[in-house]
C-alpha cells in the first residue's frame, strides 16, 4: 500500500483528533463516582431536643 | 465547635435542627427580668450564631408567653409550629421550612405537643387536622421530609404509620433518653437525651427513591411471611373443601387471589432489590447515627464564649429579688 494515496490516514485526520479530544475531556471531567451508583446527595444532620427542658408540661 | 469540626473534616453539606423545649426548664416562668429570661434570650443568641436551620416550638418554650418567641421570630429566628394558631385560626409561626442541602431539598415541619395551660390568644390544633394537607403539599416540593415533634411517642408512631412520605421524625419527649433511630413504616424516629448532654448526628446518603434501606428489606420479609401464612391457610381450606358450601369455595378463591398478588409483589421487590446497587432511583437511602457526648470541658467557639460571658454579666447585674 502506498501511504501517499491514503488520504484518510489515522491520527493526522482532524475528525480523529476531535474524537480523541472529546474522549480525553470525558475521562477528565466525569467523576468516577458518577459512573457508579453514588448517592444523589450525601449530607450530615445534627439534631438536638430538650436542651433546657426537665419537667413534663402536662404533669 | 463539634459541628464546625465535623463539617470541616467531612466537607459535606449539613442541617442543624432542634425539636424544641429549648428555652425553659419549667412549664411556667414569672414575668419580668430573671435568670431564666436572660438564659432563654442567651440560648436564642447562641443558636443564631450557630446558624440553626429550624427549631420547633415545644410546650416548655411557651413558659414565659409568646413575646420572646415572636420577637426572635421577627429577627429571623427559624421557629416552626404548624399547629399553634391565633384567634383567627392562622398559624402563629411558620409551619414548614424548605431548605436546600446540596442537590436536594429538605422540607422541615414543626408540631407542638400538648401543654396544660396555653398563653392567652393561642389555640393548639391536633396533628390530624393540620398534618395531612401539609405533608401532601410539601412532599411534592421536597426530596426528604422531616418532622420536628414534641408530641407523645404514641402520636409519633401513629404519624409514621400513616405517612410513608415522611422520612424522619426528630422527637422531643421529656421521658425519653437517647433513642437510636427506630424505623416505623418508611420513617425513622429518633431523639437525644435531655439537657444538652448529647448531640445527635446522622450521616445520610440520600437517593431519589426515598426509601430507607432497611424498609425495603423489612417489606420483603413481611411479604414472605404473609405468603407463608396464606399458603398455610390454603392447605387447611383444601382439606375441608369437600364438606363446605359454595360460599366457602368463593372464600378460598379469594385467598388464592391474595396469594397471587403477594407472590407478584415479592417478585417485583426481588427484581428491584437486585438492581438497587446500580440504579439511583431504586437504591435505598442509608443512614448512620451517632450520639456525641457533650462536656463542659470542651473548647468553646470564641463568638459563643463572648455571648455566654455577656449573659453571666447581665445575670450578676440583676437585683437580688429577680435572681
Amino acid at each position: 500500500m502506498n501511504p501517499e494515496n491514503n488520504s484518510t490516514c489515522y491520527s493526522n485526520s482532524p475528525i480523529s483528533n476531535v474524537l480523541f479530544f472529546i474522549l480525553l475531556l470525558t475521562i477528565l471531567l466525569v467523576p468516577v463516582t458518577r459512573l457508579h451508583a453514588a448517592p444523589l446527595q450525601s449530607f450530615l444532620l445534627f439534631y438536638s431536643n430538650n436542651i433546657q427542658g426537665e419537667t413534663e408540661p402536662c404533669g | 465547635m463539634q459541628i464546625k469540626n465535623i463539617t470541616t473534616e467531612q466537607q459535606k453539606p449539613y442541617l442543624f435542627l432542634d425539636s424544641g423545649n429549648l428555652l425553659f426548664k419549667q412549664a411556667q416562668i414569672a414575668g419580668g427580668p430573671s435568670r431564666e429570661q436572660l438564659t432563654a434570650a442567651g440560648i436564642i443568641k447562641i443558636y443564631t450564631a450557630m446558624k440553626v436551620d429550624a427549631v420547633a416550638v415545644a410546650p416548655l418554650d411557651l413558659a414565659s408567653g409568646l413575646a420572646l418567641l415572636q420577637t426572635s421570630q421577627k429577627q429571623g429566628f427559624p421557629w416552626l409550629s404548624a399547629n399553634l394558631l391565633d384567634q383567627k385560626g392562622l398559624p402563629l409561626f411558620q409551619p414548614v421550612r424548605i431548605k436546600k442541602i446540596g442537590r436536594i431539598k429538605a422540607g422541615i415541619i414543626g408540631l407542638t405537643g400538648a401543654l396544660s395551660t396555653l398563653p392567652p390568644g393561642i389555640t393548639r390544633a391536633e396533628w390530624q387536622t393540620v398534618l395531612p394537607a401539609l405533608i401532601e403539599k410539601t412532599s411534592h416540593q421536597c426530596d426528604i421530609l422531616i418532622l420536628l415533634s414534641s408530641l407523645s411517642p404514641a402520636e409519633n408512631q401513629a404519624i409514621a404509620q400513616q405517612f410513608p412520605a415522611l422520612h424522619l421524625i426528630l422527637a422531643a419527649n421529656l421521658g425519653s433518653g437517647n433513642m437510636n433511630p427506630q424505623q416505623v413504616n418508611n420513617t425513622l424516629i429518633t431523639q437525644t437525651d435531655r439537657q444538652g448532654k448529647y448531640q445527635g448526628f446522622l450521616t445520610i446518603d440520600w437517593n431519589r427513591g426515598g426509601r430507607w434501606g432497611k424498609a425495603r428489606e423489612e417489606e420483603f420479609n413481611n411479604l414472605r411471611n404473609r405468603l407463608g401464612a396464606l399458603d398455610w391457610q390454603l392447605q387447611r381450606m383444601e382439606k375441608r373443601k369437600g364438606l363446605q358450601q359454595p360460599d366457602y369455595i368463593e372464600k378460598m378463591k379469594q385467598v388464592e387471589r391474595d396469594r397471587e398478588t403477594v407472590a407478584q409483589q415479592i417478585k417485583f421487590l426481588e427484581q428491584s432489590l437486585a438492581t438497587a446497587s446500580t440504579d439511583k432511583k431504586t437504591s435505598p437511602c442509608i443512614f448512620n447515627n451517632n450520639f456525641l457526648a457533650l462536656q463542659r470541658s470542651m473548647p468553646e467557639a470564641p463568638e459563643i464564649k463572648a455571648i455566654v460571658t455577656e449573659i453571666k454579666q447581665q445575670m450578676n447585674s440583676l437585683t437580688p429579688i429577680n435572681k
